[in-house]
């Protein structure tokens, strides 16, 4: 008995902080972290954002890890925007890098080509600010990348409207190609919300009539 | 309770008839809660454009103080403004404030080479037939239709897109060139979080973040730890146990130097040479010294005020007729009248320490008030003592009002 009281001393305060600590999530956020956002930095920035606050480890350890989470104030409370498009703009520029990453990887002549960005979105604001951001977020990898939108014959739209989601993208890079939308030196990356429900965008690029999904 | 059939039916139908009388009211007040929420939300979109404004500023403002290190172009080029959208949840009248900050930066500063041109039609919804269809959009998204309006052939777009992203303001820009392919030749992307303070750099003079902070800390260095106050002084006492004669206030005009002990003013120190006259009635001498510590915060504030809580002493002298309720050899003031050079020789000298509080703003002007023990008045009966307790005996009250030079 003594023994597990003493194991139970010994990592009591451990498991406290454990269970205090918001970003394990065992305990559920109060109305004030909610509307914090709180991301992971290392323990030299933290000591940069506020000296003092995160102490020095000792010479000789001291059998603590240290971990900082720097909090923010969100700049747009909850409730003023709809929460789907909350979750998306939250990490807009993360999710432009990996669209940007994903198109390196998944054409590595990416950067030979002219790219054009299409973002498939019920909301016309968000689809231009996810547009601009994946843009942007090409031309810092060095992509050549035009404001041009391919455009498809209305036959093409009438049948592609009809046409199953899984299908409808590679038929429509089809037409693309063969309509003369996307000529042999453009490529077409296509941002897409795949269900109306999801908070994350599906990423396919359409290279000389062969459609792929990167992301 | 029983209920008969009767009953129950008389009670269903009142039931009935409270439902339908209560189903517009329910209906109004749903009405209103909608409107009284769609208010509420109007203001807090309000609230937030106000604070994100400025923050939104800072970042046109880096835009173009980039620009003006680094033009886009190598030569004046004329740009339309193609776009500028505010974050998703405020209004059309962000933009527009957004769009005439820009426009004034881009004014007063040509060396950016973005030289703003008015298209009317770039903007505007324009129709083009060919023979690949018939093609409705805006005149800057079809450069081809645009050159058959007599549009801006060759010119650029300028597109700005201002975003919340969490807790950053992300605010992107591209440039557009307006042929028939569209290409974006510059892009850029800036970020601010919540919480940094914006420079609030001045238009017509845009200075890089780092020159901004530098011209702050000179700013703060510019008054150097030394500062000269001059200092008008009132010191009061109270009428001994043995007497009914209260001494007369002396008045102080006292100047020398403060030095702070490091660039927070957290610690000054000051040395202070003081001279009292009153004609007819007395003159003095004083040497004071004092050590001040900052109460009112880690580090004197820049925009409002400080308090100090000092310690000092000084070496007093004074004489003159009036003085002689200070001595402890106790003359009345016939008798100094009667004897003029008793009155010349009538001088008290006395040693001092006080303690008291100083309200400083600016470290400009500051007011204090401070209590005095002399030692060697304790326990006389021609000076009396303010705030009486038990363990330490304060002989003198004082103001002070000081200017800072």
């Amino acid at each position: 008995m003594e023994f597990w009281l003493y194991v139970l001393l010994m990592y009591m305060p451990s498991l406290i902080e454990t269970a205090r600590d918001p970003m394990n999530g065992y305990v559920a956020p109060n109305a004030t972290l909610r509307t914090l956002d709180c991301e992971p930095i290392s323990t030299e920035g933290a000591r940069r954002i506020a000296p003092g606050r995160v102490s020095d480890a000792h010479a000789r350890s001291d059998f603590l890890n240290r971990r900082a989470v720097v909090c923010r104030e969100r700049l747009m409370p909850l409730g003023v925007r709809r929460p789907q498009d909350d979750a998306l703009l939250s990490n807009l520029r993360g999710m432009a890098r990996d669209m940007a990453g994903a198109v390196a990887e998944a054409a590595p002549k990416a950067s030979g080509r002219t790219w054009l960005v299409e973002v498939f979105h019920p909301d016309a604001a968000l689809s231009y600010k996810i547009g601009f951001a994946v843009k942007n977020a090409l031309l810092e990898r060095g992509v050549r990348v035009t404001d041009r939108a391919p455009s498809l014959a209305a036959g093409d739209v009438e049948v592609l409207g009809v046409t199953p989601q899984n299908k409808a993208y590679p038929l429509a890079c089809t037409r693309y190609a063969a309509g003369g939308g996307l000529g042999p030196n453009d490529a077409l990356l296509a941002v897409v919300l795949r269900d109306p429900r999801a908070t994350i965008m599906h990423a396919g690029v359409c290279v000389d009539g062969q459609w792929r999904w990167v992301r | 309770m029983a209920v008969g059939p009767m009953k129950r039916s008389t009670l269903i139908g009142w039931c009935l008839a409270w439902g339908i009388l209560s189903m517009p009211l329910g209906a109004a007040s749903a009405d209103e809660r909608a409107r009284d929420q769609a208010i509420a939300l109007e203001d807090l979109r309000r609230k937030i454009a106000g604070q994100v404004q400025l923050s939104a500023y800072n970042l046109l403002d880096e835009l173009v103080y980039q620009w003006t290190q680094s033009p886009p172009f190598g030569q004046p080029t004329p740009v339309i403004i193609a776009g500028v959208t505010a974050p998703v949840g405020l209004g059309a009248g962000f933009e527009s404030l957004l769009e005439n900050h820009l426009s004034g930066l881009l004014v007063a500063h040509p060396g950016s080479n973005v030289i703003l041109s008015h298209c009317p039609s770039c903007n505007a919804v324009v129709m083009h037939s060919g023979p690949k269809g018939t093609v409705v959009s805006r005149g800057l998204d079809n450069p081809e239709a645009l050159a058959k309006l007599g549009g801006p052939g060759g010119r650029y777009g300028l597109y700005l897109d201002v975003a919340a992203e969490g807790a950053w303001l992300v605010l992107r820009a591209r440039i557009t060139q307006l042929t028939p392919d569209l290409p974006i030749v510059w892009s850029r992307t800036l970020t601010q979080s919540v919480g940094t303070p914006s420079l609030l750099r001045q238009q017509t003079a845009l200075k890089s973040a780092e020159d901004a902070r530098r011209e702050y800390l000179d700013l703060l260095n510019d008054r150097g730890p030394f500062t000269v106050p001059i200092r008008f002084a009132v010191r009061a006492y109270e009428a001994g146990d043995s007497t009914s004669v209260t001494p007369v206030p002396l008045i102080w005009l006292q100047t020398g130097f403060e030095l702070a002990l490091g660039q927070a003013r957290a610690w000054t120190a000051s040395g202070m040479l003081g001279y009292a006259w009153l004609p007819e009635a007395y003159d003095g001498l004083m040497v004071q010294s004092r050590m001040s510590r900052l109460i009112s915060g880690n580090s004197h504030s820049l925009t409002g005020p400080d308090i100090y809580l000092f310690l000092g002493g000084a070496l007093v002298t004074v004489y003159g007729p009036a003085i002689a309720p200070l001595r402890n050899d106790l003359q009345t003031i016939d008798q100094i009248l009667r004897d003029p050079e008793s009155a010349e020789s009538t001088r008290a000298t006395f040693g001092a320490w006080h303690i008291g509080l100083e309200y400083r703003v600016g470290n400009r002007i500051g007011a204090s008030v401070f209590l005095e023990n002399m030692p060697s008045y304790n326990g006389s009966d021609t000076i009396g003592v303010f705030f009486e307790n038990e363990w330490i005996d304060f002989h003198s009250l004082g103001m002070e009002v000081t200017f800072c030079f």
